[in-house]
């Protein structure tokens, strides 16, 4: 399977360092055409005037926040069902980020909202849930770091977040619930009976290209990641031959 | 600098915001995975110098520079 | 006497004695509940309004502090790691802790409710309704909560952590406990709907918990 030729630490890094350039490269060239559609090709949405124009982050930021859970859940398996070795360098390095682009999501959706319900923050299911979302992607990035040892720690946070994982579309389904139970005044669906291609369009491009430019950044952290574990184990080679030295002198 | 953002409407603050934290919030990440990465390098390196080797007499970390 | 018996009857016997884990629960239970109206005004209509979210709130809050107690104590003193080398499965061990945890700390807090439920001010048949969904839902909560100290086991200070990691979990057992108890208390909505899913979150909680705790502590624990 292709994912095991790059269990080997090394070759990852290898593979990596030549595939990141064109990643940041693509990433910016989609970006940029994503954001001239947002703003030049886009018209003005007969509801909700410019405002649409934050549904071009908000969307694709919710949709990465996900994106980067389901990537650590699987990253979770790995680590737990086939111990591969770059599994759990996969899954912290995708917390931080993910988290990034949760919160991301939750400021967009309130920067959105205040014009369109007078609110900055509403109860509704989205909103809740993305926010229990960040709340689940702190704990996470919490638990890793309780650790000192990550080789230990990587297991017990894949089940955590696995548990989250199992968590998630029970969340979604509560706050569903609880939503309907409460329905605020004004419900507002963006996603309507359809959206227009002229803004559906900008919507996708915008969305590749922070696929993309999450693909870079998660690449990019592994990398980090893995110097960091070597160099944590060559700081304790160093003071273990350093102690053996003094023992003997 | 209003009337720069008054094609945008009475909204334009929100969506000027919005776009604001959009940057800072990427700009960060990539900052932070930069730095992130030119730390570990320059401890890398800095162990390299006081001979230290990943496996006794390795020659490969000197991929590690790679970026 | 089975293992798993023998290993129950220890829980209870330590949660007994051990400076009154229950009753240390039923007390913070109060102290929450005491609170609540320094803070909201002794309006009693009120207080009897919101009395319901007030007792699922504090038997969530006096279940996070009993928690703490699940598997701190026996880590420290290596009998964790007894358990982890004993013939009885660790799942089993946990089914066992789990147990006896609800009976000194879930139980109690959903039996005492109803008396902290007339000081709110409640109607009889909420304080019916608000122990049927306690007595449904608490043993989710001690499972879900055995996932949190399972997870934070082999951190020394973990508390904290544990609870942050634990609320996501507990999130839709709240719901549906207070939706359930709302039902009853005014309709429309029958009581039977949110009841079965609290109750079906509860078994689901029971089988997945000692999974995921077992699991946790041995990765923690080696």
């Amino acid at each position: 399977m292709g994912v095991f030729d790059f269990a080997n630490p090394t070759r990852f890094m290898n593979f990596s360092a030549r595939v990141l350039p064109w990643l940041w490269g693509l990433a910016a060239l989609v970006l940029a055409v994503g954001l001239y559609m947002a703003f030049f090709t886009a018209p003005q949405d007969y509801q909700q005037g410019n405002t649409v124009r934050i549904m071009f982050i908000h969307v694709p930021a919710a949709w990465l926040a996900m994106f980067a859970y389901a990537l650590i859940a699987t990253s979770s398996i790995g680590t737990l069902v086939w111990r591969h070795p770059l599994a759990d360098v996969s899954a912290r390095a995708a917390a931080p980020i993910g988290a990034a682009f949760t919160f991301l999501a939750l400021v967009t959706g309130s920067l959105w909202g205040k014009p369109m319900w007078g609110t900055w923050w509403e109860w509704d299911a989205r909103l809740t849930s993305v926010l229990i979302l960040f709340l689940m992607y702190l704990g996470l990035i919490a638990l890793w770091r309780a650790f000192d040892d990550p080789g230990r720690g990587a297991r017990i946070v894949a089940v955590l977040a696995l548990v989250g994982a199992v968590n998630l579309p029970i969340i979604k389904f509560s706050v569903d619930w609880w939503n309907t139970l409460h329905q605020p005044a004004s419900v507002f669906r963006f996603d309507g009976p359809t959206i227009h291609p002229t803004i559906l369009w900008p919507l996708l491009v915008m969305a590749l290209g922070a696929t993309l430019l999450f693909v870079a950044l998660h690449i990019a952290a592994m990398r980090n990641e893995v110097l960091r574990r070597r160099l944590r184990s060559m700081q304790a080679r160093a003071a273990r031959s350093t102690i053996a030295a003094r023992a003997v002198a | 600098m209003t009337d720069l953002l008054a094609p945008f409407g009475e909204h334009a603050g929100f969506i000027a915001a919005a776009y604001a934290i959009a940057v800072m919030v990427i700009a960060g990440l990539i900052v932070w995975v930069r730095l992130d990465g030119a730390h570990q390098l320059r401890q890398l390196e800095d162990l390299e110098r006081r001979g230290i080797r990943r496996q006794a007499g390795s020659a490969d970390d000197m991929e590690d520079r790679r970026t | 006497m089975t293992a798993f018996n023998a290993l129950m009857a220890r829980e209870l016997r330590l949660a007994i004695r051990l400076g009154g884990g229950a009753m240390m629960a039923v007390i913070f239970f109060l102290t929450v509940v005491t609170l609540i109206p320094f803070a909201v005004g002794p309006d009693l209509n009120l207080l009897a309004r919101i009395g319901p979210a007030l007792l699922w709130i504090g038997v969530l809050l006096s279940n996070l502090l009993a928690l703490d107690r699940m598997f701190q104590a026996d880590q420290e003193d290596g009998s964790l790691d007894l358990m982890l080398m004993a013939p009885l499965p660790m799942e089993l061990s946990v089914v066992a802790k789990v147990i006896a945890s609800w009976l000194t700390t879930g139980l109690p807090l959903t039996l005492s409710a109803p008396l902290f439920g007339m000081m709110l001010n409640m109607p009889p048949e909420a304080l019916g309704a608000v122990v049927l969904t306690l007595l449904a839902g608490t043993p989710g909560l001690t499972c879900v909560g055995a996932i949190g100290a399972a997870l934070t086991v082999a951190l020394r200070r973990g508390g904290l952590l544990m609870a942050i990691l634990v609320m996501p979990l507990m999130i839709p057992i709240l719901i549906f406990g207070i939706s359930a108890t709302g039902a009853a208390i005014t309709g429309p909505t029958p009581f039977m709907t949110p009841f079965l899913v609290l109750l079906g979150l509860s078994l689901g909680a029971f089988v997945l918990a000692p999974v995921a705790a077992a699991a946790a502590i041995r990765f923690g624990l080696e």
